[in-house]
């Protein structure tokens, strides 16, 4: 017996072998594939002892450094990570650039990425809160071309040389129908032919109270001034090339400056970013400007345009809500959309937000057809007011040929949860009904 | 941490739900505040400005709150002890005070009633020592010990 347990081993001198080289030559051969009990126990002592110290290197707890790759590959969730057992790993999809001439008939359908000319400028307002979540698991950022965005896209060509008072289009539809996204394609296509752009991601977080204000004296108004410098520098970091070559026709007193004649307009908003106070008088000097001025046309983009129709979250000193007309800035803006000052060549696109119910606003509602309400509800005159001459614009859900190509983008970003199909295709478009938001849910999430 | 008329305010508190920790504010006259300095509701107090500090502390002094408070409380409840009244007699005794039943339930009252008058007596008891003969005197024996 001895004998055979022996002839493994090779004869050397007992020192010279490692402890789990007499523990495997004590195993019999037959044996050796046999996960024995003091095999486990050797395994276990031989884990322990392998993290091996420098001298001189604490025990204590390190934090790691987050690798920065990581995080931009993945989707900006809540860890900063995206669960691998839920996402597949991102694949950069190849799209054609959307470029006023591609947004035509033949290419409904089609999803097409922000041209590289626009993307740096689209990045300076931050892309509206639920369209990122899409952005961020599909790099890059693109969006389908639909029929709604070719007919509105005809529409603001059309508007290139009338005054803003004439198209003043207000995008409405049912929630996650795609409205931000047409008016996002919408801010692409004017940056791209040119214009001027005054694009606002999120009014609401002008009206719920997010930002200081100060009530100007003698009158029953008040200015957010850090929201004004927050605003005034977005408009110049967008419009960079442009404002270079438009200059100021008067003189005027912004802040405790005064403005000569013939100063360029990025001049004049590098003003309001370095003085906040004087902000909220750069902006309204700047809307002048460009109201007077009939080289360039200029388009204001709003989203989530219900906020400037309800009352705001503000309190006058008295204690009572403020009206988004007491408040300067969103005054200013109202007036472009109501039409009670107009740029000579230039447009107002506004998106409604229909995800949160508590920013929903009745007044707007009924102005547009949307609600009607009993003819014995009193509704708010003055914000009635606003209202007059806002064109609705439908944003309807997919149709078969624009969920067609959606579909087709993600599957080739790697985005889909089941194996894609065109049954799968169906089930997705029957159960969501073609709305975008429920179609994206269906096909990324499987819910 | 912002030090306001004895009251610590801390920093990343938003300016709605510090002002409640002043003695005398509590949510509606916090609101009734920011509106009339024209705070925003999402100002922390780091936020304020020194003008907007002044402002503030400027209003709170003219308002009653803290310990101009508690005193005025006290004094009406001693108003009513010091005339002899029911109602003065029901806090004396730690009973609840405006008729309510005393067969069960009156745990509240009980906990919580005498409180004022007992921070008077304790005013009183330190008044009542100052006549109280000193060891040292020679009269201190026959005033203390117990004759009956």
């Amino acid at each position: 017996m001895a004998h055979r347990l022996f002839t493994s081993t090779p004869l050397l001198a007992r020192t010279q072998q490692t402890l789990a080289a007499r523990v495997r030559a004590a195993v019999p051969v037959q044996y050796a594939n046999y996960v024995t009990a003091s095999a486990v126990v050797m395994a276990g002592k031989a884990k322990k002892a392998a993290p091996v110290r420098a001298k001189g290197q604490s025990n204590s707890f390190k934090r790691k450094k987050s690798s920065e790759e990581d995080s931009g590959e993945s989707g900006s969730g809540a860890a900063g990570r995206l669960n691998d057992k839920y996402y597949k790993p991102a694949v950069p999809v190849k799209v054609e650039e959307f470029i006023p001439s591609t947004a035509t008939k033949e290419h409904v359908g089609q999803v097409m990425g922000f041209p590289s000319a626009v993307i740096p400028a689209l990045s300076q307002t931050a892309y509206p809160t639920l369209l990122n979540e899409q952005f961020s698991l599909i790099k890059p950022a693109a969006l389908v071309v639909r029929e709604s965005t070719v007919s509105l896209l005809e529409k603001i060509d059309q508007a290139m040389k009338t005054p803003s008072s004439q198209s003043r289009i207000v995008l409405t539809g049912e929630a996650g129908s795609g409205k931000s996204a047409t008016l996002l394609q919408t801010v692409s296509h004017c940056l791209s032919a040119g214009w001027v752009v005054i694009y606002v991601p999120k009014a609401s977080a002008w009206m719920n109270s997010s930002f200081a204000y100060n009530k100007v004296p003698n009158t029953t108004s008040f200015v957010q001034p850090s929201l004004a410098s927050t605003l005034v520098g977005q408009i110049h970091s967008v419009n960079k090339s442009a404002l270079n070559n438009i200059v100021t026709s008067e003189v005027a007193r912004v802040g405790r400056h005064d403005i000569v004649a013939g100063t360029t307009l990025s001049a004049l908003l590098e003003i309001g970013v370095k003085e906040a106070s004087a902000a909220q008088d750069v902006i309204e000097v700047f809307m002048k400007e460009m109201a007077i001025q009939k080289e360039i046309p200029t388009l204001i983009a709003v989203d989530e345009v219900n906020s400037f129709f309800r009352p705001t979250d503000y309190m006058s000193q008295d204690g009572k809500e403020l009206d988004p007309e007491h408040l300067k800035l969103p005054k200013l803006f109202l007036d472009y959309i109501s039409g009670k000052k107009s740029f000579d060549h230039g447009a107002v696109v506004t998106a409604t937000s229909d995800t949160r119910l508590a920013t929903k606003s009745e007044v707007l509602d009924v102005a547009l057809g949307i609600k009607e309400v009993s003819p014995y509800k009193k509704l708010s005159q003055s914000l009635l007011s606003w209202t007059e001459g806002l064109t609705r614009f439908d944003i309807p859900n997919y149709t078969k040929a624009e969920a067609k190509g959606v579909f087709d983008y993600y599957k080739k970003g790697n985005v889909l949860y089941d194996a894609p199909s065109e049954p799968l295709f169906l089930n997705k478009f029957i159960t969501s009904g073609g709305n975008p938001r429920k179609f994206f849910t269906a096909c990324a999430k499987g819910i | 941490m912002l030090h306001l008329l004895g009251v610590n305010l801390p920093d990343q508190k938003l300016v709605q739900y510090a002002l409640p920790l002043f003695y005398g504010i509590g949510q509606k006259t916090s609101v009734k505040i920011l509106a009339a300095l024209s705070i925003h509701k999402s100002c922390k107090i780091a936020d304020l400005s020194e003008p907007q500090v002044n402002q503030l502390s400027t209003l709170l002094s003219d308002m009653k709150i803290e310990s101009d408070l508690r005193k005025q409380i006290r004094a009406n409840i001693m108003h009513h002890r010091s005339i002899g009244s029911y109602v003065g007699r029901r806090h004396a005794m730690g009973l609840p005070v405006r008729g309510q039943n005393t067969k069960n339930n009156a745990k509240t009252a009980r906990r919580l009633n005498g409180r004022w008058l007992k921070a008077e007596k304790k005013e009183y008891s330190s008044l009542a020592r100052s006549i109280i003969p000193s060891p040292s005197s020679p009269f201190e024996n026959f005033f203390t010990r117990k004759w009956f």
